[in-house]
């Protein structure tokens, strides 16, 4: 057995970055539901919390490629998994700062296999699964989901193109119940499981879980509920500041995309591939937009989501390898953990604290900037 | 070391995630769009062509019914795996 001290960070620590996940995320599961006015935003935000909760449960095969098809295994150990995640959560910061909008997902695997590299060094990376579990899929799922939203949106503009708008607008309002739901649940089993993931590897690390043990319930009940909990109290503050930055959308191209991401990521997790969500809901909206108008897409964003997709893997890596050294700098122990942990709650509560000095909000996260 | 490319990524399973958000993403929005025109169809043809709004009315039911199994049959193959 390892480190139960270090264990006990790594899974605070995981499910503080499931929580963020959840918070980021609520804009992009919830925004078109909202903008177009099929649900009010206290139903829309409180059903998409249910939704990614219930998610959560329908399958483990994304938390299993996490797990076991990036990173050797028998060489994890919890200090690993633990620097892994703090790499993820400082890069996700950064970026959040500065307004690129990078892929929580990306981030968590790019920061393991960085502390992974350097505590074992390239032989302990499974490369392979790396690029056919995670990077491929990161590259085809937004693409998949932006013509399949730009063909669905066609295909019900020439079903519906000649009726009266009134009575068509409502019955995609409807649909957008249906299709938001849709999305929820999509996006609480692709995110939640990554979280999963993470929490198995430590134990498999510290020897409480068998090499090809299956995420103990406990791990899969955690992760819900923080998904859950985040999705919930960051649609409150979505709520506050919606007015200005949700994109206009009519109903039947919100139905359109949703439908489209829910599709694609529900898909991909079936077979174990953990996308960034955002990236996919993104490709989505921007697939019904541009079908019915190439100007109506905000490019500028597609170009920021470019950059990002090769931006955070190597930059959370070199944060995750980085965090490792120093933990090593401590010893083997519980003691770096400990020390890097302390010293993260300590900046946090100093950054809160001129936050409120200054007496300004915390400047909201730009739509579809996170996964 | 790196193997071929062919090894790496699973086309089969790719393809198959491509097949199957193809499939449910445009049927479905086919599929709700129909319920929707029948529906619309349905309801300004009921006083003088009531026939044809039955018609109209069984396309909207045909329209739901596909978008719930698609639903249906989608969460339970999550279920199953």
């Amino acid at each position: 057995m390892g480190s139960d001290l270090t264990l006990y960070l790594v899974v605070a620590t995981a499910l503080a970055f499931d929580f963020t996940n959840g918070f980021h995320d609520t804009a992009n599961v919830v925004a078109t539901t909202i903008s177009t006015r099929a649900l009010p935003p206290r139903v829309a935000v409180t059903l998409a919390a249910l939704l990614n909760f219930v998610g959560a449960f329908l399958s483990l095969a994304v938390a299993a490629t996490i797990a076991k098809d990036i990173v050797d295994q028998q060489l994890v150990t919890t200090t690993i998994v633990f620097a892994g995640l703090v790499g993820a959560i400082v890069w996700n910061l950064v970026t959040w700062y500065a307004g690129l909008p990078s892929s929580s997902s990306h981030a968590l695997v790019g920061g393991v296999v960085g502390a992974m590299l350097v505590a074992h060094g390239t032989a302990a990376v499974h490369f392979d699964g790396l690029l056919g579990k995670v990077l491929i899929p990161a590259v085809i799922a937004p693409l998949l989901a932006f013509a399949v939203a730009g063909v669905a949106i066609l295909v019900c503009y020439r079903v519906v193109g000649r009726l009266a708008p009134g009575p068509v607008s409502r019955g995609f309002r409807l649909g957008q119940v249906l299709s938001g739901q849709m999305l929820a649940l999509a996006h609480g089993t692709n995110d939640a499981q990554k979280t999963m993931g993470v929490i198995t590897l430590a134990l498999i690390a510290n020897g409480n879980l068998g090499k090809d043990a299956s995420v103990p319930t406990w791990v899969v009940i955690c992760a819900a509920t923080a998904i859950a909990l985040g999705t919930y109290i960051g649609g409150w503050r979505i709520i506050k500041t919606m007015g200005s930055r949700i994109i206009k959308m009519d109903p039947a191209q919100g139905f359109a995309a949703q439908g489209a991401g829910a599709a694609t990521i529900l898909a991909a997790t079936h077979f174990g591939y953990p996308l960034s969500t955002t990236h996919v809901i993104s490709g989505g909206v921007m697939g019904a937009g541009a079908a019915k108008r190439l100007s109506a897409v905000r490019w500028g964003v597609a170009g920021n989501i470019v950059v990002a997709w090769m931006l955070t893997l190597p930059c959370a890596a070199l944060v995750g390898g980085l965090v490792y050294a120093v933990t090593r700098v401590f010893g083997g122990g519980a003691a770096g953990p400990v020390v890097v942990a302390l010293t993260g709650v300590g900046l946090l509560a100093i950054a809160i604290a001129r936050r409120l000095q200054r007496g300004t909000a915390v400047p909201a996260q730009p739509e579809g900037t996170r996964a | 070391m790196i193997a071929p490319a062919t090894k790496i990524v699973d086309l089969g399973q790719l393809v198959r995630v491509v097949e199957v958000a193809l499939v449910a993403g445009i049927g479905v929005s086919l599929a709700f769009s129909l319920a929707i025109r029948g529906a619309v169809r349905a309801g300004e043809h009921r006083r003088e062509r009531p026939l044809r709004a039955g018609a109209h009315a069984l396309v909207a039911a045909a329209g739901l019914l596909a978008v719930a199994a698609a639903i249906g049959f989608g969460v339970s193959t999550m279920l199953a795996k």
